[in-house]
């Protein structure tokens, strides 16, 4: 009789394959549970990209991606991490080029909803440092991500929204998209960031201090306006802290 | 207050804290609260204050020939230290091998050498979550010709080697009865009356596999007349402990589920004893 471990390894290796004999009469309803259930996680995770590649091409998706990389971990809060860039490499991909974007926003979005939690930045504390703000370091909130694509991933995450109706997306317009994933409070936001502000953002997010980030916002965009933004970003609550090096 | 609790779902998240219909008890899987933060946590933090909790977990493991995940019996000891559950429990199953995990809860044979393990394995949990863990008999499609234990017997001696306590699901007795064999009244009689800690009752479906008629169990459909009738067995035998009307898939609304609820709550005011026992008591 096989030990323990050998009934398990075979049970893996069984559910995990695409053929094979059943280690033992009805292992396949165990393949059938383990392979829908983690595909239906997928599903999940991953609203919009189903939708545009439709619930039968997803589920082949899915199932693939579950055999290439089955789960390492036992929650499955952050199953799919690779998923995104696994997608790159298969043929609907290349038939549909915006799709593993919008999958890496998505990706992004679930990051930042199990996120920690952290208090915002009272504002108050700027007005105290006077002309030192420029020196000191922003701290972005802990559950943010950037997403960069060619396409307009927002406006496409946005169509395909239940809510949304039978909007359309015009994807040779608003490409070249720069966001902000984040979750301050109960909420994800999606921020559509200018290229100014996306080099603002990211420079802060590496530890720059605030003079440094700025200029790195004007070697972008000459009309970047450092106080304009700032308000907007300060208002959406995606900073947590100030700090003087 | 009755006995019955359920689970804990986002749908009647939002009906739940504007009504509080009373309920013994909200019953969470451990691995969905596993995320640093997020409204998960925010939604338990406020429906902690309103009800008692118990913290299901489904990726243990206990059953694994290879040693528990540290990381993940750590995690599952600070989630029970910050919500202080009522109670705890997980599964005599598996679903980790080589660090790889299997979304499902794998039944194990019954031998000697499983018995020593999954008790080493509960006494590893028990002794990081300072406390007793209850432990919830699997639903069986299989059936494992080295097996020399009968489940309800091997469940039994864990319970006395390591102190668990046992969460007794009358449907999964149901479903393996039917599907490799078990005798659900012997099942009940082979458990110590002291053990059992709580109940699931859940639905399951008839489906056909490889031409085999099988019941599984999908926690997907109301609960049936036999599982209701063995659910009155256990109680008769057990007493009226905690009971979780557990609904995982097709979740109805909330009303549906409380009819459920007030099933197993009246299920348990007419037991055979009781009114002696209140008789006794006044």
């Amino acid at each position: 009789m096989p030990t323990l471990l050998e009934r398990q390894r075979d049970m893996r290796d069984w559910v995990l394959a695409t053929t094979g004999t059943p280690p033992l009469p009805n292992a396949g309803l165990h393949r059938d549970n383990t392979l829908g259930g983690l595909a239906a996680v997928l599903a999940a995770g991953f609203p919009v990209t189903q939708r545009l590649v439709g619930e039968a091409c997803f589920t082949g998706l899915a199932q693939a991606y579950v055999r290439h990389e089955p789960p390492r971990e036992a929650p499955l809060l952050r199953y799919g991490t690779g998923f995104p860039a696994w997608l790159t490499g298969q043929e609907v991909a290349r038939q549909l080029p915006y799709l593993a974007d919008v999958a890496r926003l998505e990706a992004a979005w679930t990051h930042a909803y199990h996120a920690t939690e952290a208090a915002p930045l009272d504002a108050s504390v700027l007005a105290t440092l006077g002309d030192a703000v420029e020196d000191a370091v922003w701290r972005l909130h802990p559950s943010h991500r950037f997403v960069t694509s060619p396409w307009p991933v927002d406006r496409i995450w946005q169509a395909n929204q239940p809510e949304a109706g039978d909007a359309t997306v015009d994807l040779d317009t608003d490409g070249d998209t720069h966001l902000l994933v984040v979750r301050p409070a109960a909420e994800v936001l999606l921020i559509r960031l200018g290229p100014g502000a996306f080099a603002l953002l990211m420079a802060l997010g590496a530890g720059l201090p605030l003079g440094s980030a700025w200029d790195n916002a004007l070697a972008l965009d000459a009309g970047f306006n450092l106080e304009h933004e700032l308000t907007g970003l300060l208002a959406a609550q995606v900073f947590t802290g100030v700090e003087l090096p | 207050m009755g006995i019955t609790g359920i689970g804990l779902k986002a749908r009647h998240t939002a009906e739940l804290l504007a009504h509080r219909p009373s309920l013994r008890f909200l019953e969470v899987h451990a691995e969905n609260y596993m995320g640093a933060g997020g409204p998960a946590h925010r939604w338990l933090t406020v429906l902690r204050e309103a009800y008692p909790l118990s913290i299901h977990g489904v990726g243990l493991s206990l059953g694994g020939a290879e040693p528990l995940d540290a990381d993940h019996l750590a995690d599952l000891a600070a989630l029970v230290n910050r919500y202080q559950p009522e109670l705890v429990s997980e599964h005599l199953a598996w679903c980790r091998i080589d660090g790889t995990y299997l979304n499902d809860l794998l039944p194990i044979p019954y031998t000697d050498a499983s018995l020593s393990l999954v008790a080493d394995h509960i006494d590893q949990t028990q002794t990081a979550l300072r406390r007793h863990i209850l432990v919830e008999n699997p639903s069986s499609y299989m059936a494992f010709p080295e097996s020399d234990w009968d489940e309800a017997a091997f469940l039994a001696e864990l319970a006395r080697r390591t102190g668990c306590g046992i969460l007794l699901d009358v449907n999964n007795i149901h479903v393996s009865a039917h599907n490799i064999g078990l005798d659900a009244k012997a099942y009940l009689a082979a458990l110590p009356t002291g053990a059992v800690g709580e109940i699931h009752v859940a639905g399951h479906e008839p489906v056909t596999h490889d031409g085999r008629a099988v019941l599984l169990d999908t926690h997907g459909a109301p609960v049936t007349a036999a599982v209701w009738d063995l659910y009155r067995q256990a109680l008769t035998r057990f007493g009226p402990v905690p009971t979780l009307v557990e609904r995982d898939a097709n979740i109805p609304p909330l009303a549906e589920l409380l009819s459920e609820v007030a099933t197993a709550d009246g299920i348990a005011e007419v037991l055979p004893g009781k009114d002696a026992a209140h008789a006794h008591a006044a």
